[in-house]
């Protein structure tokens, strides 16, 4: 018999037959010769209370009495309360000490109060004399959990009052302590004889046992159909015979198993058969096979009968009284919020248990064939393990609506009906859906997804073990693929329609293990899963909560763990971009070796006391440098264009030299070095006084940094038309390709982020937070480029880094529209291009945008997909995992190093010629002197040199069909004065290098 | 002797050199002036020029690598005829502004069909001349009325040896080049080789240098003077044989 949620007990008074006449008096022992505890009330609330009786014929003094208390399970007392000691009990009579914030009516009962906190039922209480205890209640040093006793005779939430044959206290606290054999019991704040005490010390009579209680108490309605019935006797008696009979008025008679308690007070009888739901049931109680224990000749004066109605709803057999869908109704909550209802269904879905949701999935068997009405409803059973999936089952409970989903609460009986017969089969939902309400109808049921669903969203899934999926294929950022405005806004529509989450019906956060990994395994650093992995055929519980509806295949009715499939596997090391360089870019993720909530500042200059945004102590950050180091060396790129680095300058312990340091101690001393902006400019802060900065790192032994280095870090471009900063300064330098002698000029770049407000309020055009901002960088960063801030003489530039903004947005266009740039990754990749996922949407973030000339000279163009596909939980942190999971969930490798991919560019830059002028050791006016011309270049003659000598006189050219092994000289004579003498080599490629020297002729 | 050259539509050139006297042997003399005379009426002198000296720029230096090897510099041109014709010369402008022991170089002018890469069937030869001193002259180049077809490419260049070392102590010299003005030239480039030792390795190996239009748009400052198709019949020889020298000097006559 299953009987979870048992109606509170009645200790309504049973109606008796005349009062039985006394037996004659009978010895009880001898007078009492101490004070004994004569009632203990653990009421509601303070009302908490003691009596002691003087039953020694004398009056006592107080002095030297005390009560203490031992809780929870304590050896020594807690608390010891000392008695009036100039206070005296007279004979017969009580001392109450009660609690200081008692009730008034035990107050006014009161002889002393006392107002600490006082015991509960679990804490044993003793009454002492001069420190030694004579009277104790309860155990001393065992914690019971509740309570001693049950019911009305327990030491919690009752009254419980001395036997009037007891005559003396029970000075033994360590002996097992039930409550029954000297006390009798009754309701919670029952006061009704504190201040007096009736004991029959010396002598006692016996009177007749009556009927002091019964469950259910006589007249019960609501029933449970296999309850049990309770009888409790005012003494101990024995129960002989047929002393009971059970009657039904549809079941009719019922033998049952009875059993008594320990002192034989209370009776339990167990129906052979569960009753019938709404019947009438009476048992009766023959007095004549009810006799004392102490004294088996006298017995109950007369017969006891009860009668109680069983619950009409809760019967698996009958009509179900309300049908699911009923409950669930047409609309988004239920018709029937705050009505109380018996309903049947199966188990769709077992969620019992506070690690789970506390409650399980109940779907009509058959439903009703409307589409627009739920036939299945959550019901909430509160650290219930009562069913499991495939049962048929009755509930009953109240109705409601909790935090958007329909559900029955405040369940009062959970009726299994044994193993369904029919059960509802899954029914197919397909994305995308028709509106955004159409999972109302199916609120509760079991479902199946018959397509192939594909991993779009993991952001949750280590925390709150969620994964979105979604159909067709992964959701795009609308304004990655879009115009900003109608058609974004348009696309999210469908995008928020094409998606669902899967979740692990886990009640906890931090879950271990994560049950969502390829092949149905848990998550793991070596079983990942990515964006792009699909699952066909998911069946679950659709189910609403955390304000989204929400799949929950595990424990569901033929469903399971999803078998995602690796569609999306793994990328090894970069794919080859050929050329004859490789230049990468990549945002690091807060690449911080200082740890604290302030240990950092802004720039050298900038705000103090910030917090460290990066590993949150060695630990992580020892993690977190292993995979940026896994990650830069195999990209091998000769220069590499980095985003948030923690801005605290290029000094030995500065970010940017811890890394490049770890990347030497990993491939070789001397293979990377990094641009100290700061020195190159002459600037403090160049890069400025945000928390992060960008910066630039190469291979000196492949390329060398030429030209100026230009920061820049106008107001105009930082502040982006705010008020504040915005944007991180960008920075531009050239560099040549020592083998070749080729250039190009590197800008790396970090535009302001959409992550929160700007003074322009997000337009809702899907291109988010703060694009005014980065439209304006963009246009400030193109003019600046236009004024060539390297002085390095190349069209050849690179765009590079974190610009915040989709393909297909403002910022973007302004660089590729009048700019001029050519968008690599759209252009070599194209319209599923993507480096970063929010929302469950991707789109890339991170760009190389190449001038024209540039753009002839790129090789090949990569996203290399380490690290948006892969999944949070992976990543260095510590935080949000078990101790397990530190470790299970993390390898040094190349995986999740970031959230951003980064892209890795192959050039075949243009070799351009080298060029070197050797003036005269001195000019003399009027006087020739000749300057020398060495050139040379991979692309060999013929060369063209052009001296424009800077004095209005006609230009030298030559063309020579070599490169010469020493300097060709060429002679002029100059006036006295400064001048600036230009030459030019042209190569068979018509690759140009110009220099110019300014001389001053004496 | 000096009337040979004076019916070219020779440009502004300061001075010609006459090499050419030393190449043509009497009978190809008389071939030439019987091919003047017996075409009087039908001849149609046409000429090539490309490059003038406002646009000259110095090419060159006329140098070799590895050492002490051979360079050849030149420029591929179609006939400027409509089918076929008559090469009467070409010419060069060498300039020996900055030469270095210039007459250490050996010079020899060529005439060969052009094949894209390299010269083939070497159709002409001067005598070897040493290089150039002082400003830039026009160097031409009889051919003894080398026969050419308007459908076929050819190179006219010179070879360049006993050049040991580029620029500074021996020999260097420059030859005049053109580039893109007045007007690009469509139908050949400027080409040269500075690896081929001798005729039969410009004949076999592909050059440094084919020209390339599309970057740098290099010429040769070059001119060519044709006639058209006035060979004579081999009846008509007695009549050449007997009457060179008159008809030579009556031909001068006619054109001065």
């Amino acid at each position: 018999m299953v009987a979870m949620f048992a109606a509170a007990c009645s200790d309504r008074a049973l109606p008796t037959a005349v009062p039985p006449v006394p037996a004659g008096p009978r010895l009880n022992g001898s007078s009492a010769t101490e004070l004994f505890i004569s009632e203990m009330i653990e009421g509601s609330s303070n009302n908490k209370a003691i009596e002691i009786y003087n039953g020694t014929g004398a009056p006592v003094s107080l002095s030297g009495y005390s009560i203490a208390m031992y809780f929870n399970g304590n050896p020594a007392s807690t608390l010891n309360i000392p008695l009036t000691s100039t206070a005296s009990i007279p004979a017969g009579g009580v001392f109450v000490l009660a609690q200081g914030s008692a009730n008034a009516a035990i107050l006014a009962l009161a002889n002393q109060t006392n107002g600490s906190g006082w015991f509960n039922g679990d804490d044993a209480i003793a009454l002492r004399k001069n420190g030694v205890n004579i009277d104790v209640i309860g155990q001393i040093g065992f914690d019971p959990g509740t309570e001693w006793g049950a019911l009305l005779v327990s030491t919690a939430d009752n009254t419980l009052r001395r036997q009037s044959m007891v005559c003396a206290g029970d000075a033994n606290g360590a002996d097992v302590f039930d409550p029954a054999v000297q006390w009798d019991g009754f309701a919670v704040d029952n006061i009704v004889n504190l201040g007096q005490h009736t004991a029959a010390c010396g002598t006692v009579t016996l009177t007749p046992p009556v009927v002091s209680a019964t469950v259910p108490a006589n007249n019960a309605t609501g029933v449970q159909a296999g309850a049990n019935i309770l009888v409790t006797f005012s003494a101990p008696v024995s129960a002989t015979g047929s002393w009971y009979a059970i009657s039904c008025s549809v079941t009719g008679a019922h033998p049952a198993i009875a059993t008594a308690d320990a002192a034989n007070t209370t009776f339990t009888l167990n129906p052979d058969t569960d009753f019938s739901a709404g019947e009438l049931c009476s048992v009766t109680i023959t007095a004549t096979q009810i006799a004392l224990v102490a004294d088996a000749t006298i017995t109950m004066a007369a017969d006891v009968s009860l009668s109680f109605t069983i619950d009409s709803t809760l019967s698996c057999v009958g009509p179900i009284p309300t049908r699911i869908y009923s409950v669930q109704g047409s609309g988004l909550t239920s018709p029937l919020v705050g009505t109380v209802v018996s309903t049947e269904g199966v188990i769709v879905g077992d969620y019992e248990g506070t690690g789970s949701l506390d409650g399980f999935y109940l779907q009509d068997a058959t439903g009703d064939a409307d589409p627009a009405t739920s036939d299945g409803i959550f019901v909430f059973t509160p650290g219930a393990s009562a069913v499991s999936v495939g049962q048929r089952v009755r509930v009953r409970g109240t109705v409601s609506e909790t935090f958007g989903q329909t559900q029955i609460g405040t369940v009062t009986s959970v009726l299994s009906c044994g193993t369904a017969s029919l059960v509802p089969a899954p029914v197919d939902i397909t994305l995308p859906l028709a509106t955004a309400t159409t999972l109302e109808q199916y609120e509760g049921m079991l479902v199946r997804f018959p397509q192939r669903l594909y991993v779009t969203e993991h952001f949750q899934l280590g925390r709150f073990g969620e994964v979105v999926v979604s159909s067709g294929a992964r959701l795009s950022q609308p304004t990655n693929v879009t115009t900003p405005g109608a058609a974004a806004v348009a696309l999210q529509a469908a995008n928020d329609r094409n998606r669902i989450i899967l979740d692990d019906a886990a009640g906890i956060q931090n879950a271990d293990p994560i049950v969502f990994g390829r092949g149905g395994n848990p998550l793991s650093a070596s079983n990942t899963l990515r964006g792009g992995d699909y699952a066909e055929n998911i069946i679950g519980v659709l189910g609403f909560g955390f304000s989204n509806y929400r799949v929950q295949p595990l424990n569901s009715l033929g469903g399971g763990v999803p078998n995602f499939i690796a569609a999306n596997p793994r990328p090894t090391p970069p794919v080859n971009v050929g050329g004859t360089m490789k230049v990468a870019v990549l945002n690091l993720l807060n690449y911080y070796n200082t740890f604290g909530s302030s240990a950092c500042r802004n720039g050298l200059t900038g705000s103090t006391n910030q917090d460290c945004r990066g590993a949150d102590n060695t630990t992580e950050f020892n993690r977190q440098w292993a995979k940026t180091v896994a990650a830069v060396t195999e990209m091998d790129a000769d220069v590499v264009g980095l985003v948030e680095l923690e801005n605290d300058g290029y000094g030995a312990s500065s970010a940017i030299a811890d890394l490049v340091s770890r990347l030497n101690t990993a491939v070789g001393t001397g293979t990377y070095a990094f641009l100290d902006v700061d020195a190159a400019t002459g600037q403090v802060d160049a890069l400025g006084t945000d928390g992060i900065k960008v910066g630039v790192i190469y291979k000196p032994a492949r390329v060398q940094p030429v030209g100026a280095t230009g920061a820049l870090n106008s107001v105009a471009f930082v502040n982006g038309g705010d008020g504040s900063p915005r944007n991180r300064p960008a920075l531009a330098q050239g560099f040549v390709q020592l083998s070749t002698g080729g250039r190009f000029i590197a800008v790396i770049n970090h535009f302001k982020s959409k992550g929160s407000a700007c003074s322009a309020a997000d337009a809702g055009d899907g291109q988010g937070n703060c694009n005014a901002v980065r439209v304006q960088a963009a246009n400030e960063l193109r003019n600046w480029l236009a004024s060539n801030p390297t002085g390095v003489v190349d069209t050849d530039v690179l765009i590079l880094g974190d610009l915040n903004s989709y393909a297909k947005e403002d910022p973007i266009t302004a660089l590729t529209g009048a700019g001029g740039f050519i968008d690599l990754v759209n252009a070599r990749i194209g319209a599923l291009a993507y480096s970063f996922v929010f929302g469950g949407q991707w789109g890339y973030l991170d760009y190389a945008l190449a001038s024209s000339s540039m753009n002839a000279q790129v090789t090949g163009v990569t996203e290399w997909h380490i690290n948006a596909d892969e999944p949070l939980a992976l990543d260095y942190n510590t935080e949000f995992k078990s101790a397990g999971q530190v470790a299970s969930l993390y390898a040094a490798d190349r995986y999740r190093v970031s959230d951003h991919d980064p892209i890795v560019l192959g050039l075949a830059l243009n070799s351009a010629p080298l060029l070197s002028i050797t003036p005269p050791a001195s000019w003399t006016a009027g006087q020739p002197g000749n300057l020398g011309v060495l050139f040379s270049s991979t692309r060999g003659a013929p060369f063209t040199v052009r001296i424009d000598w800077g004095d209005n006189t006609p230009m030298t050219q030559y063309v020579s069909t070599i490169a010469p092994r020493t300097p060709i000289n060429r002679p002029h004579t100059y006036a006295a004065g400064s001048y600036v003498i230009m030459v030019s080599v042209t190569d068979r490629s018509g690759v140009t290098t110009k220099q110019n020297l300014r001389i001053t002729v004496p | 002797m000096l009337t040979l050259q004076t019916p070219m539509n020779l440009a502004t050139t300061t001075r010609v050199r006459r090499i050419m006297r030393q190449t043509l042997g009497t009978a190809a003399m008389a071939v030439a002036s019987l091919a003047l005379f017996a075409g009087e009426a039908a001849a149609q002198p046409s000429t090539l020029t490309i490059g003038d000296a406002t646009s000259a720029i110095q090419g060159g230096p006329l140098a070799a690598n590895p050492l002490d090897g051979s360079v050849a510099l030149g420029q591929t041109f179609r006939p400027a005829c409509l089918t076929t014709c008559f090469l009467e010369n070409f010419s060069f402008w060498l300039d020996g502004t900055f030469a270095t022991n210039p007459s250490t170089l050996s010079l020899q002018a060529h005439l060969a069909v052009w094949d894209g890469t390299k010269a083939t069937n070497v159709l002409y030869s001067s005598n070897v001349f040493s290089g150039p001193a002082g400003p830039p002259q026009q160097y031409t180049f009889w051919t003894s009325l080398t026969a050419v077809n308007a459908a076929t490419q050819y190179v006219a260049f010179l070879t360049v040896a006993g050049v040991t070392q580029v620029p500074a102590s021996n020999a260097t010299a420059y030859f005049q080049v053109v580039q893109g003005a007045p007007a690009a030239y469509t139908s050949g480039f400027f080409v040269f080789t500075n690896s081929g030792s001798s005729l039969a390795d410009l004949t076999s190996t592909a050059w440094d240098y084919p020209g390339d239009p599309s970057n740098q748009d290099l010429q040769s400052r070059f001119q060519a003077n044709f006639v058209s198709n006035v060979v004579p019949e081999p009846s008509s020889f007695l009549l050449v044989a007997a009457g060179a020298a008159l008809l030579l000097t009556f031909g001068r006559r006619k054109r001065a």
